[in-house]
This record gives structure tokens, sequence and C-alpha cells, in this order.
């Protein structure tokens, strides 16, 4: 438990003290969603992609669009739509009339912090030379090969809805991500202030005319953390300890997946390494210097869910993707062969669970 | 030329063909000239015909059948004949036996027969000697109830039976079977892993294991079964007791170089005095 305090305690206690800038910054525009503010910090300190998923309107692209401000990051934010070129994003080689040279033009995708909105808009060329260079961390352009900036780090966004012109990423695209979030709406308590916050934003004068002023209007724009907090933060993540239990653990999951006999597809090395990663970030969000199963259970989802494939049976029996990995995480204790649906593990138990908790609460104190 | 001549035994024997055909199709009368004392045969029941029969005498009919008639005699044709007639008859034998077929017969005027000649007839039996009555019947197997239709009903309605009993009843069974060694499990398994545990005599292998059947037992215990993995976890952190409990497993489990200082005996104390499975009020 000293090993970490005792490599850099100052570290520590900035990365603590920038974690809370960043939250509080966040959270003067953006109402709750805590959890998909942990999941982006996780992101940019691991140096992984993040997709994160929701329906149009639940402040997805506020979202991204505060954090990237909050932090000194340089910032580029692409639109995607259907006639987008991999040269509007990679960037291209420009003819120059005077001196009859080539120029090279970066394109967005240069920059620390790249806001890819409605990705599944693009066409799959775009989609994939978007990911490709997501992977590789470097652009080809014309003969010459150039590095992308470091941090280099993706959030990409995408409606669920099926709508005329989406293209939907395939699994193995989908794997690029580390995470891939799924925003849900709000509760109403916090939606009614979203509402009242909302109330009070009035109008800007512009020109002679005015505009209603957005959320987008108050972010602030000076930033509460440096590019070298980001660093001492990605480097106290690889302080965090990883026990051989907590890889016992993982190795268990993905071998689940594997064998599950309702799914196709089961999850890649590269998940469990995803897995181990945020765990490890999610913790020091935590203020812990160890992975504990809790970051695995709540991970879990967000790391695997967009990996794993179910079979036709599954399909047509209407099981979904989400529902198949909860039963594989609550059967986790049972042995491995006795893989069976969720709930009858524990629905034989379940009338006798009560008169059991007085019964054992005595045993126990 | 050649040809012909190759055909020509072909068509003689086909010249032939018609004339034996009417000789095997109509039964030939018998034309009285022929009779002369051997009898007239034939079978019973099988009507005989006699031809140009001229018989002395003024005109002869049949006698009426009774029930005791042995031959029906049916007089088809007549016609003078000088003083005598002649006669187309037909008679029919019921009865096997020689008779003379004078005794069927009587003079219109009621005269007696008496120069009219003696017409022996036989009858005979294709049924062997004394059969009197008719073959017994054999029993055969009694033919399918019901019919083509029904058969294939019935055999469908067992085929689907089986088939339920093939799907339903084994997953059944297994299903049973899973439960039975999960419930066994739980319990069962966590004692000797907490045993081990406390005596420090468990493999390093083995810790994964426990930790997740010791989260299972708060799953179990708190009621949140029916929760999400994620929801169930956080509730059970936050609970007073297994919060305390968890935490101090987690320190031992994966907090680093911290495992000394962990008394694990004291830790998994109350785990090991879990009441057994089978005994009322048991947790698992
Ligand atoms: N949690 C929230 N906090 C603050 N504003 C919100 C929240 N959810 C939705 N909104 C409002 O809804 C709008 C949604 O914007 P946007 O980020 O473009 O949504 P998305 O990108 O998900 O389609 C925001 O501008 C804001 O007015
Ligand atoms: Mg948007």
């Amino acid at each position: 438990m000293t090993r970490t305090a005792a490599k850099s305690p100052e570290r520590t206690a900035a990365t603590v003290r920038f974690i809370d800038a960043v939250r509080t910054r966040v959270a003067t525009v953006v109402v709750g969603q805590d959890v998909v503010v942990e999941r982006l910090l996780i992101a940019l300190f691991t140096g992984g992609h993040i997709l994160l998923q929701g329906v149009p309107g639940i402040a997805k692209t506020l979202l991204a669009a505060v954090l990237s401000r909050a932090i000194d990051l340089q910032f580029a934010r692409v639109q995607f739509t259907i006639d987008l070129l991999p040269s509007d994003i990679l960037g291209s080689e420009i003819l120059d009339q005077r001196t009859n040279t080539f120029q090279v033009y970066q394109g967005p995708i240069f920059t620390n912090l790249l806001l890819t909105d409605e990705i599944n808009r693009a066409a799959p060329k775009v989609q994939g030379a978007l990911l490709e260079a997501m992977q590789e961390r470097k652009v080809t352009i014309g003969k010459q090969t150039y590095k992308l900036p470091a941090p280099f780090l993706v959030i990409a966004t995408q409606n669920p809805i099926e709508q005329a012109g989406t293209f939907e990423l395939p699994e193995a695209q989908l794997d690029r991500f580390m995470l891939c979030h799924r925003l849900a709406y709000l509760p109403a308590e916090q939606e009614k202030e979203v509402l009242r916050r909302n109330l009070q934003l009035g109008v800007r004068r512009e020109d002679n005319g005015a505009i209603a002023r957005t959320e987008f209007d108050v972010i602030q724009n000076e930033p509460v953390g440096s590019k070298d907090d980001l660093v001492q933060a990605m480097e106290a993540v690889h302080d965090v300890h990883v026990s051989e239990t907590f890889l016992d653990h993982v190795i268990e999951i993905l071998c689940r997946t594997r064998n599950h006999p309702a799914i196709a597809l089961g999850c890649s090395p590269r998940a469990g390494i995803a897995l181990i990663k945020s765990a490890r970030a999610r913790a020091l969000i935590h203020g812990r210097e160890y992975v504990v199963p809790e970051d695995l259970f709540m991970l879990s989802e967000d790391c695997l869910m967009h990996r794993m494939r179910l079979n036709y049976e599954a399909l047509a029996d209407g099981r979904t993707v989400k529902s198949v990995l909860e039963e594989l995480l609550t059967d986790l204790g049972a042995p491995r062969s006795a893989a069976t649906r969720n709930g009858e593990l524990f629905a034989a138990k379940a009338t006798s669970a009560t008169a059991a908790a007085t019964t054992t609460a005595d045993t126990a104190s | 030329m050649n040809h012909f001549a190759k055909r020509l035994p072909l068509l003689l024997l086909l010249a032939t063909l018609p004339a034996q055909t009417t000789a095997n199709e109509a039964p030939q009368p018998v034309p009285a000239a022929t009779q002369n004392n051997a009898p007239i045969r034939t079978t019973i029941g099988m009507p005989k015909e006699i031809l140009e029969l001229v018989l002395p005498g003024s005109e002869l009919e049949a006698l009426p059948a009774t029930s005791a008639s042995n031959v029906i005699v049916r007089i088809d044709d007549v016609r003078p004949h000088g003083t005598a007639h002649r006669y187309a008859l037909t008679f029919t034998g019921l009865q096997a036996g020689s008779y003379d077929l004078r005794d069927f017969l009587q003079h219109k005027d009621h005269t007696p027969l008496s120069e009219t000649p003696k017409i022996p007839i036989q009858i005979d039996s294709i049924l062997p000697k004394e059969q009197t009555q008719p073959n017994a019947l054999k029993s055969t197997a009694p033919t399918p109830l019901g019919g083509y239709a029904t058969t294939m009903l019935v055999l469908a309605c067992s085929w689907l039976l089986l088939l339920c009993v093939i799907l339903f009843v084994g997953r059944k069974r297994k299903r049973n079977a899973t439960l039975a060694t999960q419930q066994q499990t739980l319990a069962e398994r966590l004692l000797p892993l907490v045993l081990a545990a406390q005596q420090g005599q468990l493999q390093r292998e083995r810790l994964a294991e426990l930790e997740w059947l010791l989260l299972s037992v708060w799953r179990t215990r708190l009621g949140l079964e029916q929760r999400t993995a994620a929801e169930a976890i956080q509730v059970m952190r936050e609970h007073k007791e297994a919060g305390a409990l968890l935490r101090q497993l987690e320190q031992w489990l994966h907090a680093p170089s911290s495992s000394s200082s962990t008394d694990v005996e004291a830790l998994l104390r109350p785990y090991a005095a879990l009441p057994a499975p089978n005994e009322p009020g048991g947790p698992l």
C-alpha cells in the first residue's frame, strides 16, 4: 500500500487535485453524467480511445467539448457526414501554383484531442482511415509519414438509432476503441436541473441581432489542468498495483466469453488489456492504489460488450449482449462448466436469503 | 422374300388361334346322337345342356322342383318329331350321384314314361368325398383398428410425444443437475477454501475462486440476486458489515505487499462458521 505513496506522494496528490478540478469544471456545464466523465478521464489517462453511444441530445458533444477545454490540450472537432473524405480528416498534398511544389496540409487529426461527432455517418472508407490512424498513431500523406502528436485521443460519438445514411461500425473496428460507453437519460431530478440552468442562459448580442445562448457558450476557455498534469496522471496510472488474483479474475472472464454457448465472438486479449488498463485508471480516480473486483464489474460493460457478438440462436432467443455479459459476471463464482442463465443460480436460494441474513449477521458479529 | 419366309411360321400360328379360342370358350352341348349308355357328366351346380334329344310319346315337361330335388331340369325347346318329340333341355345337379334323367320328367298327360329309354346322368362333386360342410374358417390376424389414416395419426402423435420427452425431460434433468451442483457449490466449495486459507495453506491460484465465492455469499445474503453485478458490488461495499469485510478482503488479495499485515484467520472467521447448507436457515 505504501509502495505507490513512497514512489511519488506529490504526484498522487497533484493527480487527485487535477481530477477534482476537471470534474468541477465539467460540472459547471454538464449536469450529472458522472460515470461518463469518469470514463472520459479513464480514456485520457490510459491513452485509449473512447466511443460514446447514445440517442441525440444527451450532451455527448457537450461533454467532450467541456473536457477538451478543461485541459490545456490542442483540440479539434470533426462532424462526420456522408460526403466526408479521408483527406478531410487526415490531410492532403496541395500543389502550390507559384512555386510549382507540393505543400502538405495536415488535417484536423493532428491534434491531442479529436472529437469525431456521429462517426457512423461517414462512409466506411473514412471510418477506416480514422480508425487506422487511431491505431498506428501516424498518418501517411503523399509519400511522407507523419507522427500524430502525443497525447492523442479520439472521443467518438455515435447515435444508436437506425437512420438513413448511417454505416454501422464492424466489430473489428469497434475493437480499436478501448471503451464504448452507452449513455442513458438523466434521472428526472437532474433533467429538471438541466432545464433550470438552460432557462438562465438568455441571449447573446451579436452584430445587430441576438442569438440564444447555449451551454456551449458558457464553457470557460481557460484550462484547469495542463498537459503536464495529464502526463503525471498517466504515469500515476502505471503505479496502480494489479494483483495476481486480479489477473486471474480477468482471465476467467475472458475465457468465459469465449466458451459461452450464446457468444459467437468472444473477447480478444486486447479486451483484457483494455480491462486492466481502465481498471487501473479507475482505481486512481477513486483514490485507490490497487485495483479491486469492483473496477472489474463496473468496467466490463464498457470494455467488453462492444467486442462480443452473440450467435444466431441467442439472437433468435431475443437475448442481448448485455444480458449475456451480466449472466457471465453473475456466474463467476460457479464452476465454469455449469454456465447457466442469469438468476437461476440464485433463484432457488432467494427464498432463504432473508432468513440467512439474520442468521449470519449473528454469526459474523 | 427372305423376310416373308422368316415370318411364315408365325403367320400360320396366328391363323390357327381363333379356331382354338372358340373351341375353348363355348361349352359344348351334348348332341343326343352321341349318347350311348355312358352317363352325361357334370359337376354340382354346373348346368348341362342336351340338344336334339328325341323321346317317344306325348310331350314331356319337367317335374316341379322341391327342396328335396337332387336335379333340376328345364325344357328349353320342344318340337314334334313324327309321333315323338325333339327336346332341348338343361339340367343342373344339386347333389352328387348317378341319376336317371327320366325321374325328373313327366308327360303332360300324366301317362307313365314306360317307353322312354334310360338317360343316365352323373353329378360329380369337386369337394373331397365325405365333405358335407364348408371348410372351417381359418382365424386370421385382426386388421389394424381404424384403417390407414388412424394408424398414421397415432404414429404422428406418439412421435411428437417422444420428441417432447427427449426435448424437455432431458433438459430439465440437466438443469436440475447443474442447479444441484451449484447449490452444493456455493457453501460446500467455500468451506474447504476458507479453512485452507485460514491455515495459510490455500494455493495462490485458488484465491480468485475464494474471492468470487465470498462475493457470491454476500450477494445472496443481501438479496441482490436480481441486481446487476455492478450495482450489487456497489451496494455490498457500502453495506456496513459486508463493506468492512470485503474491503479487508480486497486489501488482503489486491493491495501490494500488505498481505502479511492482514489477519486472514480473523477475516475469514465469519465464513467458516456458516451453518451447513442442509440445516434449517442455512444461507446457501
Ligand atoms: N446532462 C446535461 N447537462 C447539461 N445540458 C444538457 C445535458 N443533457 C442535455 N443537455 C442539453 O442538451 C444539449 C445536447 O447537446 P449535445 O451535446 O449536442 O447532444 P448530443 O451530442 O448528445 O446529440 C446540450 O446543449 C444541453 O443544452
Ligand atoms: Mg452531438
